[in-house]
């Protein structure tokens, strides 16, 4: 049996090594040099990071509390929190980004900031908060699952040394969590560089404003510029790669 | 003092009732019973963590039945040590002092720490984990100390090592100590309360609770033996009789009317070949059913009559002299000094 399924397990990854390899080679290193310090590949890679780095942030901060109370209190209406939490997981991100943009589009207090100023949709703004979107059910599923695995007696020991609700949670679970928060972060960040459906129809898609390195695969592939695309597409593995093996040292 | 009154906790179909309970200054208090008995229960309210149907916990003077847990000044150690596994031995005592360096450094060197200070849980034994956790307790200086079974997880050797620290604080510390075992309930108790099915059976010292168990519950779950349910009338000036069966009546000192219990120490108890080599108030003859080895003695039971069983201790040695064998016959009998006789 052991042979058999490590032989399935390298017959499958030498199939996706094989495609991933192939593509890459497609590159021919000069212009793959020029078109990564062009000006439209180098903005497309701030412009994911920034947005990235910003909705995972955000996501966290808005995670931790969520799966905080899902993990250790019980309160009326946990069973339909717990659904909506889950049920962004199970729908197409297309059909966030579509929420989203009819939301953007309608919503009085949006038409309001963008009176004042403030405009939201197809800005970098709206890929925030689609990635936020996007992203936020799994950060917290991970850090529900950390959350769920802290002993709940070490608070009561530090409650009968005096400490509140919130330096018990300050001095026991952001410590004991630290591991699973890092990982929700690198998780988000990886799904956040990566998006696209999520993202397409409340960005716009546009050249040089929205474009994020997703976006620049799929702009430059519709515009036949297929160096270009494939260029962009060899940094978005790059920097999964290095995600990926940050997020394996933090396990470790 | 701590007060415990007209106290109801239900928890499922479990009620916990305690009339009134009151804890002395520094006295070391244990709560003794089976599990299930609602012991836990009890110590959880306490510190707060159950909130009581109704009743008052006065501490100090101050009824402390609304205020959580962190207010209430009482630190808790559980069966498992529970220290925080990111930090080390002294800091989780720190964490138990708040901070003060001087004061957690004073009692990790009166519990015997020092050594282990710079380690990490995970770098201790399991009886020093719970010696740190003690430490982290006393770190806060409680008003009392309530301990959850706190030899349970621990092998002999790191039990005995707690036990000592125990000890150290009888006397100095108030401490409400929850446990099923008996020896080590009858070891570090100044007084102690039994609790069974959510009611407490007896309260005393250990002395009064051991010599006078109230009624017969207490002593099965003490395990007493000889404990016997009698009908006592007056014969004369101090002395009384007690029918305990229809061919069994035990003299007694005292003036007794009515239903009674009856205790005798096995070990109160002497053999003889014939009745008329005894003096004894108390003596019958009886058969051997059992012979049990308890260790360096004997324990045998002899049937008296039709169903009183006796339970007499003998050394090994006599059990050997004396031919004794199940199904021998022979004459047992104790003073009427040896028999402590209980009112229901």
């Amino acid at each position: 049996m052991r042979k058999v399924f490590i032989g399935i397990s390298v017959f499958y990854f030498t199939i996706l090594a094989t495609i991933i390899a192939y593509f890459v080679f497609q590159n021919n290193a000069k212009t793959l040099f020029s078109i990564f310090f062009s000006d439209e590949i180098r903005f497309a890679i701030m412009l994911t990071l920034i947005t990235s780095i910003s909705a995972s942030t955000l996501s966290l901060i808005l995670s931790i509390p969520i799966a905080y109370s899902l993990a250790n209190y019980s309160f009326r209406g946990k069973k339909i929190v717990e659904i909506l939490t889950d049920l962004p997981l199970a729908l197409p991100p297309i059909l966030l980004s579509f929420a989203l943009l009819i939301f953007l589009t309608k919503n009085p207090v949006v038409k309001f900031l963008e009176n004042m100023g403030l405009e939201i949709l197809f800005t970098p703004y709206a890929i925030i908060i689609a990635l936020l979107l996007y992203i936020t059910p799994e950060v917290i599923k991970i850090l529900y699952s950390t959350f769920s695995t802290i002993d709940k007696r070490y608070h009561m020991v530090l409650k009968t040394l005096g400490y509140s609700d919130f330096q018990s949670f300050l001095k026991v679970d952001l410590p004991l969590s630290s591991k699973g928060i890092a990982s929700a972060f690198i998780v988000a960040l990886a799904r956040s560089i990566g998006a696209f459906g999520a993202i397409l129809l409340v960005s716009g898609a546009i050249k040089g404003k929205t474009e994020t390195l997703s976006i620049a695969i799929f702009l430059n592939w519709q515009g036949g510029n297929i160096d270009e695309a494939i260029a962009a597409a060899t940094i978005l593995i790059l920097i999964s790669l290095i995600l990926f093996y940050i997020f394996e040292r933090i396990k470790k | 003092m701590i007060g415990i009154y007209d106290l109801e906790v239900i928890r499922g179909g479990f009620r916990l009732k305690i009339d009134k309970l009151e804890i002395r200054d520094n006295e070391y208090f244990v709560i003794l019973g089976p599990s299930g008995s609602g012991k836990t229960t009890l110590l959880n309210t306490l510190a707060g963590f159950i909130k009581p149907v109704k009743g008052n916990i006065i501490i100090n003077g101050v009824n402390v039945v609304n205020l959580p847990p962190e207010k209430r000044g009482l630190s808790y150690v559980f069966q498992d040590p529970l220290l925080l596994p990111h930090l080390t031995a002294f800091e989780n005592i720190l964490l138990g002092s708040h901070g003060n360096v001087d004061y957690a450094l004073k009692i990790a060197s009166h519990l015997g720490l020092n050594d282990l200070l710079g380690k990490y849980p995970s770098q201790l034994s399991r009886g020093q984990q719970q010696k740190v956790a003690l430490a982290r307790s006393l770190a806060y200086d409680p008003k009392a100390l309530l301990l959850d079974e706190p030899l349970s997880s621990l092998d002999r050797g790191s039990k005995e090592a707690i036990m000592e620290v125990l000890l150290k604080l009888r006397g100095n510390k108030t401490v409400i100590h929850v446990t099923h075992d008996l020896a080590e309930a009858f070891t570090l108790a100044d007084r102690l309360a039994v609790i069974c099915k959510g009611k407490v059976l007896a309260e005393g010292t250990p002395d009064e609770i051991l010599h006078n168990p109230p009624n017969e519950r207490v002593a099965k779950f003490l395990g007493l033996t000889n404990f016997f349910k009698g009908k006592a009338s007056v014969v004369d000036a101090d002395k009384s009789i007690v029918k305990i069966d229809k061919d069994v009546v035990i003299h007694v000192y005292g003036e007794y009317d009515g239903e009674v219990f009856l205790t005798i120490s096995p070990s109160d108890i002497f053999v003889a070949k014939t009745l008329d080599s005894v003096t004894a108030a108390n003596k019958f003859e009886g058969v051997i059913t059992k012979i049990i080895p308890r260790g360096t003695i004997d324990e045998i039971l002899v049937k008296v009559g039709s169903s009183t069983v006796f339970s007499v201790y003998l050394s090994k040695k006599a059990v050997k002299d004396l031919g004794l064998n199940v199904g021998s016959k022979l004459v047992i009998a104790f003073k009427k000094s040896a028999v402590v006789v209980n009112k229901i």
